[in-house]
């Protein structure tokens, strides 16, 4: 075909829109293309021709890993920044172009490999949003239960306070109890001291003597309850005049050579006493009897200090 | 449905779902014709994806028109797959032949729906009746011009024709074909 040859060039207007044109006759179809709009239209008829004879291949499903790829790829750009098909273009991988086979399936593993990693990214996401919501309810419930305890704490110290003054009124009240419970020992002894004495000076046989006061200005006098033979004895008295702090009266027994201490006690009020005596030996030994002011727990010796006295 | 101009509309604005659906429509489509070029799976598949890949990272320069996609597509299949044999500088072992392409007719395949295998089966019985009613020297001119990735002069060689009735013979047969095509009613747009 010549260059300039218009009607060999409207033959080849077939062959280029089957794509079968020789490299050197496609100038001479293009111009002509360019300067005729019957030929452009013949060209546009053509061409919706051959785009049939694809049809005449077999239809055939590709494996479902083309379209994995293709799609894993397509996102892999998306990942990258300000990525838009357009962009796309420029820096896309050109499989087809590069070493065999292989780089595709590189590509589309790693673009794989990005897709698993942002669904990786978004499973994280998710997953922290959720923990975030579980320790906020973690939370809440932590300063509930912080609550709860503070509130039990002051409760407790609530109760710990009444139980500590439950404990001290218990304790008085021991102490209460103990000393009323010492008082009605004291009084039960006294009691029973006091049966003895009655019984000691109302029974049959008994003998008595008189102590008188030793010193003028004292009204006291005594009066004691004896058996022959018998180292008991139970002495009354009446009229003796209160004690300083910290003295009492003592009892001695005397014979000829020495005193014995018979015991020690007080008056009531009223100048009341009295005290049961119990002698080394039968009271009827002794000659003598006095009763002086001695120190609170006696002494081993008679002060000057003498109140009564009386002969046996 | 949406048609392929509004999805390549989405497509350009970076919806790789529309792309998905364009994907169901041709894939079956792209990966029989690459089947066909190239008689080898492996590198079928990687042109149908690389030809998808093109359709998405080159969806801004596509020129929207009425049926316009479908031929745009197949083009992208059909360079890309001529690139790879003349890069592998072998050429397929054996053209397919009519008697083999109505055997693969008889051969249903379960993937698509049932409609849609119905009218591709009828377009294709269209499509290689249109064929079979070629001379067999200008089906042939057809084949392996198309199908073959040769030019004319190619072909000649191959032949061992003169150029001119090479030529002759591509411009006969592609007009026969869209005066029976028109005929029968069918243009690619009857997707």
């Amino acid at each position: 075909m010549t260059p300039n040859d218009p009607q060999s060039a409207e033959q080849q207007v077939a062959a280029y829109a089957l794509g079968t044109l020789d490299p050197e006759d496609r100038a001479a179809v293009e111009a002509l293309l360019a300067a005729s709009p019957a030929q452009q239209e013949e060209l546009r008829q053509l061409r919706e021709v051959v785009a049939l004879l694809p049809y005449a291949a077999q239809p055939t499903s590709p494996p479902e890993r083309v379209r994995q790829q293709l799609l894993a790829r397509i996102a892999a750009t998306a990942a990258q920044p300000a990525a838009t098909p357009a962009a796309a273009s420029a820096n896309a991988p050109t499989p087809l172009r590069r070493a065999r086979w292989l780089v595709p399936a590189i590509a589309a593993a790693l673009a794989t490999l990005v897709l698993a990693l942002a669904g990786l990214t978004l499973s994280l996401t998710d997953s922290m949003a959720r923990l975030d919501q579980t320790n906020r309810e973690l939370v809440t419930t932590l300063g509930t239960l912080q609550q709860a305890l503070a509130d039990t704490q002051a409760r407790q110290e609530t109760l710990a306070g009444q139980l500590a003054a439950g404990q001290s009124q218990l304790e008085q009240v021991s102490v209460k109890l103990a000393a009323s419970e010492e008082r009605i020992g004291q009084l039960s002894a006294q009691v029973a001291q006091d049966d003895y004495v009655i019984s000691f000076v109302s029974a049959p046989g008994v003998a008595t003597r008189q102590l008188i006061s030793a010193q003028a200005e004292l009204s006291a006098q005594g009066e004691m309850y004896m058996y022959p033979g018998n180292s008991s004895a139970v002495v009354l008295f009446s009229g003796l005049p209160p004690l300083a702090p910290g003295k009492v009266y003592q009892f001695w027994l005397a014979d000829d050579s020495n005193q014995v201490a018979g015991g020690t006690f007080v008056a009531d009020s009223s100048g009341i006493g009295h005290i049961v005596v119990q002698a080394p030996r039968e009271v009827n030994a002794f000659s003598q009897v006095m009763v002086t002011v001695e120190p609170e727990g006696g002494s081993t010796m008679p002060s000057a200090n003498v109140v009564l006295e009386g002969n046996l | 449905m949406l048609s392929d101009e509004l999805l390549m509309a989405h497509v350009a604005a970076g919806d790789s779902t529309a792309l998905d659906q364009l994907y169901g429509r041709y894939a079956r489509i792209a990966y029989g014709l690459a089947l066909k070029i190239l008689a080898s799976s492996e590198p079928a598949e990687d042109v149908v994806q690389e030809a998808f890949w093109r359709v998405w990272s080159r969806a801004a320069t596509f020129q929207a028109g009425s049926g316009q996609f479908a031929p745009w597509l197949f083009g992208i299949v059909r360079n890309l797959c001529i690139d790879e044999l003349r890069r592998r500088n072998a050429r397929p072992v054996q053209l397919a032949n009519t008697a083999d392409d109505h055997a693969l007719l008889t051969i249903p395949d379960p993937q698509p729906e049932l409609d849609t295998l119905t009218w591709e089966a009828e377009r294709r019985r269209l499509i290689l009746g249109a064929l079979a009613e070629l001379p067999p020297d200008q089906r042939q001119v057809i084949e392996l011009a198309y199908f073959g990735g040769l030019s004319q002069r190619e072909i000649a060689d191959k032949l061992n024709n003169p150029l001119g009735t090479v030529k002759t013979r591509v411009r006969l047969a592609l007009t026969k074909l869209r005066a029976m095509l028109q005929h029968q009613g069918i243009g690619q747009e009857d997707r």
